[in-house]
């Protein structure tokens, strides 16, 4: 199996995603924003596994945040054909 | 409807008032309500959530909730800091908009919600509505409170007098809101429907409706 990270430049068959971190979750990764390699095709939950390899202790928010690409929720099975940005949305507490 | 992202955090309506905004400045709750003054409408309904300065540590508290207390104890907020995904939440904001147009005959929707640093008892979110009607007016806001509440890209970090700052990332209790009319893509799936809850009860109401807590 294609391993997902990619500590090489990718070629056409990777594509480059921008991981956006809003509250813990940027605490967690001590950054507001990562850029992650996917090979292209992959599903939102593969790329939110390779994100969990990285930053173990983002593990407990993830599973129970949201995901969001161009300022909509995505489901976990969201097919990444593209170069794109996605956001880590953690339960919210607006209001 | 003409409507278009004309600066970062604002959306215009036709009269060109601001009416879905993200601000740092403290809200102004008469100014929102004077914004939803219509000729064709008998009602108009403010809601204004505020940060609460004191809050009773809840028996089921869990990550993401107040620091460990003992039950009973209170716990003393400082000051909150609101941090918001701004594009995304000013979308699902004017979603939310439509959506409770749709269901109501409104005739003006007001929503402002306060980012950065607010000292408690200070505004944090203004809601207005008018109808011609008042249970529509009082309906359509709860609604929209309580889906903003669950849907729109903001984030509080409670800053204690007593404890460390804690950001709040509400996951378990029961929620109050009268449905989840919105789809949830979740990555993972909710045991219920309703097994994450409003974080806790931050709000006051200037309008004669009861508190949902």
């Amino acid at each position: 199996m294609t391993p997902l990270s990619s500590p090489s430049p990718p070629d056409s068959d990777w594509l480059r995603v921008e991981v956006r971190l809003f509250a813990a979750a940027a605490d967690l990764a001590a950054a507001r924003q990562l850029r992650l390699h996917v090979p292209a095709g992959c599903s939102l939950s593969e790329l939110i596994a390779q994100l969990l390899d990285r930053f173990p202790t983002m593990k407990n928010l993830a599973h129970v945040s949201r995901w969001a690409v161009d300022e909509q929720f995505v489901p976990a099975d969201f097919i990444i054909d593209r170069d794109l940005a996605i956001a880590m949305i953690p339960p919210v507490s607006g209001g | 409807m003409g409507i278009q992202l004309t600066a970062c955090h604002v959306l215009p309506c036709k009269t060109n008032a601001i009416m879905i905004e993200l601000t740092e400045l403290p809200i102004d709750a008469s100014a929102v309500l004077a914004q939803v003054a219509d000729p064709e409408c008998g009602a108009e309904v403010l809601f204004v959530g505020t940060t609460r300065q004191w809050t009773d540590v809840r028996p089921h508290s869990e990550a993401g909730g107040e620091p460990q207390a003992e039950s009973g104890q209170r716990i003393e907020t400082s000051h909150l800091i609101y941090e918001s995904y701004r594009e995304m939440a000013l979308v699902q904001m004017r979603r939310l908009e439509d959506e409770a147009r749709s269901r109501w005959p409104l005739r003006k929707v007001v929503m402002v919600h306060r980012l950065g640093h607010i000292a408690a008892t200070e505004a944090s979110v203004a809601i207005a509505v008018s109808s011609p009607h008042r249970s529509e007016a009082f309906e359509a806001a709860r609604w929209l409170i309580d889906e903003l509440k669950h849907h729109v890209p903001i984030w509080k970090q409670e800053h204690y007098v007593q404890h460390g700052p804690q950001w709040i990332h509400p996951t378990a209790g029961n929620c109050n809101c009268p449905e989840h009319a919105l789809p949830h893509s979740l990555t993972h799936q909710h045991s219920h429907p309703h097994s994450h809850a409003h974080p806790p009860p931050s709000t006051r109401q200037l309008s004669d409706a009861r508190e949902e807590q």
